[in-house]
């Protein structure tokens, strides 16, 4: 093996090689999982206590005190769906940011493609995710609401959210080397971005020219999708989707790029 | 057969010194642009430096603080770049750069030696089969099941001294991670390192500060001086020249 100071590796060399190193995925997760919760008395329930309790809170706010309407299903139902894919999507990135420096020990002992930690974070996300849907299916038949044929559209809406978990994590991951400020800034704009999603409301309720705004945010797509073919048992709208897709593509592959050119400058920066 | 294990031409790495050591914007648009290294140099670990390694060799490498040792190591494992020259590494390369090995403190030493074997690209049967092994030689088998942060340093160094030499590298890269071991333990690394680097495809680099150790396991030594090869050749020459420049 010749190593150079420039990069030599082209798009597809480097692919194969992740893929070579695909078990290594696995571990980080199963390491994560396993560390997380070690010391803690109820374990992996803190994954579900985290957006249930969010949910009783909110629908303790915006459905009861403030009257926002949800149009007709119930809110519980209604905001714990949009909740979990926050969630998922906001753990991505909030753990891409800190864990390659986090990881550093490790980096700095033994090479592996550091991409690699990104990815296991939204795979660990993603295990959270399911866990939680579980819960959503319970809170649907809590509420008696049946499941349609319009399900049948998860599978594509579940990859355009980690399509979009897996372009903002390596973005957070690499910018946060570069400008070690993001590691403070991520959290916020986070908490800023639930607002300005559709989260605690529907796009439904807005006025038209609000709802040009929400055509931008990729987040509008997946989570109006899952409450469409859950909650309306409608087709979802594809034009959401179709944006929420693009952008996670277009980001993912210049993440990936940027990531790939940094990447072996992390050790020397961190 | 190429018989060479690790070859360094004209090999610099720079580093950037002092309060500004973060690069700036700027600097890092070029490096995505050109996928080069930032050229900034402020301090060079390593100066041009040049040398081959054959395969089936212990070699020593002796020096100050500084002197660009571990820079040499880092390089070998992949773990930071060169500025300029080219390396050409010839085999699995794995090794204790300094003390830990990157074990998570909150899981136990067990868990810990699987993960690392699987970075090492380890499949589960593989660790399964070598597992015994390194517990045997690590004479931890009480603490297997206890978190690594309860570990001293020298029980973690004796764990990841084990997992590394176990994973069977081509290449064993050995950074002053002894100093910590207990005299006994000690002996028994140089003496599994000797008997290592007798097979014809293993090669053992190894840094330390202890001369005595240098002597045992190394017939031929590298001494590096500000980013430089100063010399070499067989390892008592050295070691004498190198003891009267330093006194």
């Amino acid at each position: 093996m010749l190593i150079k100071p420039q990069l030599q590796n082209n798009i597809i060399s480097q692919l194969k090689e992740l893929w070579k190193f695909r078990h290594l995925i696995i571990t980080f997760v199963w390491r994560d999982l396993r560390a997380k919760y070690r010391q803690t008395t109820v374990g992996v329930l803190w994954t579900i206590i985290q957006p249930l309790s969010m949910t009783v809170v909110f629908t303790l706010i915006f459905s009861k005190f403030l009257k926002v309407s949800s149009n007709g299903v119930p809110y519980p139902a209604f905001s714990f769906i949009a909740l979990a894919t926050w969630t998922f999507i906001a753990r991505s990135i909030k753990a891409s940011a800190t864990n390659l420096i986090s990881n550093y020990g490790l980096m700095y002992k033994i090479y592996f493609p550091r991409e690699v930690i990104p990815l296991s974070i939204v795979l660990t996300s993603l295990i959270d995710f399911l866990i939680a849907g579980l819960i959503m299916f319970i809170i649907l038949a809590i509420y008696r609401i049946p499941l349609s044929w319009h399900a049948v559209f998860m599978p594509i809406i579940i990859l355009i959210q980690i399509l979009l978990a897996i372009a903002v994590s390596l973005f957070a991951s690499s910018t946060t080397i570069i400008f070690r400020d993001l590691e403070f800034v991520w959290p916020f704009l986070i908490q800023i971005g639930m607002y300005a999603s559709p989260i605690i409301y529907s796009i439904r309720n807005l006025q038209t020219r609000y709802k040009l705004l929400f055509y931008i945010n990729p987040i509008t797509g997946v989570v109006e999708g899952y409450r469409s073919i859950f909650l309306y048992h409608e087709i979802p709208n594809f034009i959401f989707l179709g944006i929420s897709l693009c952008f996670s593509l277009i980001m993912m592959v210049f993440s990936y790029f940027v990531f790939k050119r940094i990447e072996r400058y992390f050790i020397d920066v961190i | 057969m190429n018989n060479i294990a690790i070859k360094f031409d004209h090999v610099s790495k720079k580093y950037f010194r002092g309060g500004k050591y973060q690069p700036s914007l700027s600097e890092w648009l070029k490096t995505i642009i050109t996928g080069e290294g930032f050229q900034r140099s402020e301090f060079k670990a390593l100066d041009k430096i040049s040398f081959v390694i054959k395969k089936g060799q212990a070699i020593g490498i002796i020096g100050d603080n500084g002197a660009g040792k571990s820079t040499i190591l880092k390089l070998m494992a992949r773990i930071t770049y060169p500025n300029e020259g080219e390396i050409e590494i010839n085999g699995k390369v794995a090794g204790l750069l300094e003390l830990g090995a990157g074990f998570n403190g909150e899981l136990t030493g067990k868990e810990n030696v699987y993960i690392y074997g699987s970075i090492l690209g380890l499949n589960k049967n593989h660790i399964n089969k070598i597992y015994p092994k390194i517990v045997n030689f690590s004479e931890l088998k009480d603490f297997m099941n206890s978190p690594v942060k309860h570990y001293s340093a020298g029980m973690m160094a004796r764990l990841a001294f084990s997992v590394s030499i176990f994973v069977e590298p081509d290449i064993l890269l050995v950074d002053e991670v002894l100093a910590v071991g207990d005299i006994s333990f000690r002996k028994k690394c140089l003496k599994f390192m000797k008997d290592y680097s007798k097979n014809s495809n293993h090669t053992v680099i190894f840094i330390s500060h202890s001369l005595s150790h240098l002597k045992k396991l190394c017939p031929y030594l590298f001494w590096i001086e500000k980013g430089k090869v100063k010399a070499y050749g067989k390892t008592r020459e050295i070691i004498k020249t190198y003891r009267s420049a330093s006194l």
